[in-house]
């Protein structure tokens, strides 16, 4: 991988008000990276394992969605040898505690909170993303 | 009634009340989303039309958002209202006056007076949330204030097994006849149309009181002579079940 390669993001929401809310986000930030789209804890599992889009280094993560939640899919991530070391946020409207420990406990990056902290999570993803620039990583 | 029967009805109403809150809670937290949505279409609508919007459709654009933004306001009154008996739970020893300066610092402007007349008292409680009530009375007050300084006295004294702490400020007050109601859920003194205010703030305050199991009521003798709160907070925590 060379430096100027942006790192994947792959953003598993439900919503599809809050998915746009996602790339126009990107979009006025001038933030380029390929975002790739999944509709569930299941099919994101299943596009992971099954090798259908490139590995993302970093996991935008709704808690509540359908087949399979957020915790449900952050769990088999972090079972699974080759996925367990990829970033998590979570991006969720539920402030309870007990997600966010839940959330914690499965090692996420960071918990953001819908929708009023979404400049935090501009600020986390470009700072994530020069990090990621500045960080040797093992080859995926 | 006998005994047995007693702490059966009372089960029943805990479990009553842990399902009311739940169902609270869930409806609020899922009305959000859709309210979210719509409050951002129109942001977006609104930003892709630039600025050529004939004046009205503007206008009622403005009008829409507003309305979105206060009902996720009320929506999020109702959530924090829901969770009042689960959130906050931690307890720490605090010393007064320094738990009371610590609060009030940020209130502290051009515009505001403060002042803190306060007994030494140290007692362990649930610190978070009688800060949550003290910065809301703090926040009331300076919302409603006509003045240009607003002055604020807080004054704390112990009375028996309780805290008492009084918020007297020098603003317009209530007129009698809406003491009691100024507690009520998303009643405002000033019409909606003029404040940003919703009406849940006093509600929140009164209810995190009842919680730990202390009082909160307003004692003013005559509408614009300011208002003094009574906030009755007890020095040991009590067992809730
Ligand atoms: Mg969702």
């Amino acid at each position: 991988m060379t430096e100027e390669n942006l790192i994947n993001i792959l953003l598993v929401e439900d919503d599809e008000v809050d998915i746009m809310n996602v790339q126009r986000a990107f979009r006025k930030n001038n933030i380029n990276n390929p975002l790739f789209i999944a509709r569930n804890g299941l099919e994101a599992l299943e596009m992971l394992q099954a090798d259908k889009i490139p590995k993302p280094h970093v996991i935008i993560l709704d808690i509540n969605m359908p087949k399979m939640n957020g915790l449900e899919f952050l769990q088999e991530v972090r079972s699974d040898e080759k996925l367990k070391r990829i970033s998590v946020f979570v991006m969720t409207t539920s402030n309870e505690d007990s997600d966010k420990i839940n959330a914690y406990n499965l090692n996420v990056a960071g918990y953001i909170l819908k929708p009023l902290s979404f400049e935090k999570f501009i600020q986390s993803m470009s700072t994530l993303n020069s990090y990621w620039k500045l960080c040797e990583r093992p080859s995926m | 009634m006998n005994e047995d029967r007693f702490v059966q009805c009372q089960k029943q109403l805990a479990q009553v009340k842990k399902e009311f809150e739940e169902f609270v809670y869930l409806v609020s937290h899922d009305l959000n989303a859709p309210i979210r949505a719509i409050s951002n279409l129109l942001g977006w609508i609104s930003e892709d039309l630039g600025p050529n919007i004939p004046d009205d459709v503007q206008q009622n654009i403005k009008l829409l958002q507003d309305r979105a933004q206060r009902l996720e306001k009320m929506l999020s009154a109702i959530l924090a209202l829901s969770r009042v008996s689960r959130t906050n739970l931690e307890t720490g020893y605090i010393e007064l006056p320094a738990f009371l300066e610590n609060i009030s610092e940020k209130y502290r402007n051009n515009n505001s007076f403060i002042t803190i007349q306060a007994e030494p008292i140290g007692f362990t409680t649930y610190y978070q949330k009688l800060s949550a009530v003290i910065n809301e009375l703090l926040t009331n007050a300076l919302k409603h204030s006509d003045k240009e300084l607003t002055t604020i006295q807080l004054t704390a004294t112990r009375v028996n097994n309780f805290l008492q702490l009084l918020i007297t400020d020098n603003g317009s007050g209530f007129a009698p006849e809406i003491q009691e109601r100024i507690f009520s859920l998303f009643y405002t003194a000033r019409s909606k149309e003029e404040t940003e205010n919703i009406g849940a703030g006093l509600t929140v305050a009164r209810s995190i009181t009842n919680f730990a199991g202390g009082n909160l009521t307003i004692n003013q003798a005559k509408a614009g002579e300011g208002s003094s709160f009574i906030l009755l907070w007890p020095l040991h925590i009590l067992e809730t079940t």
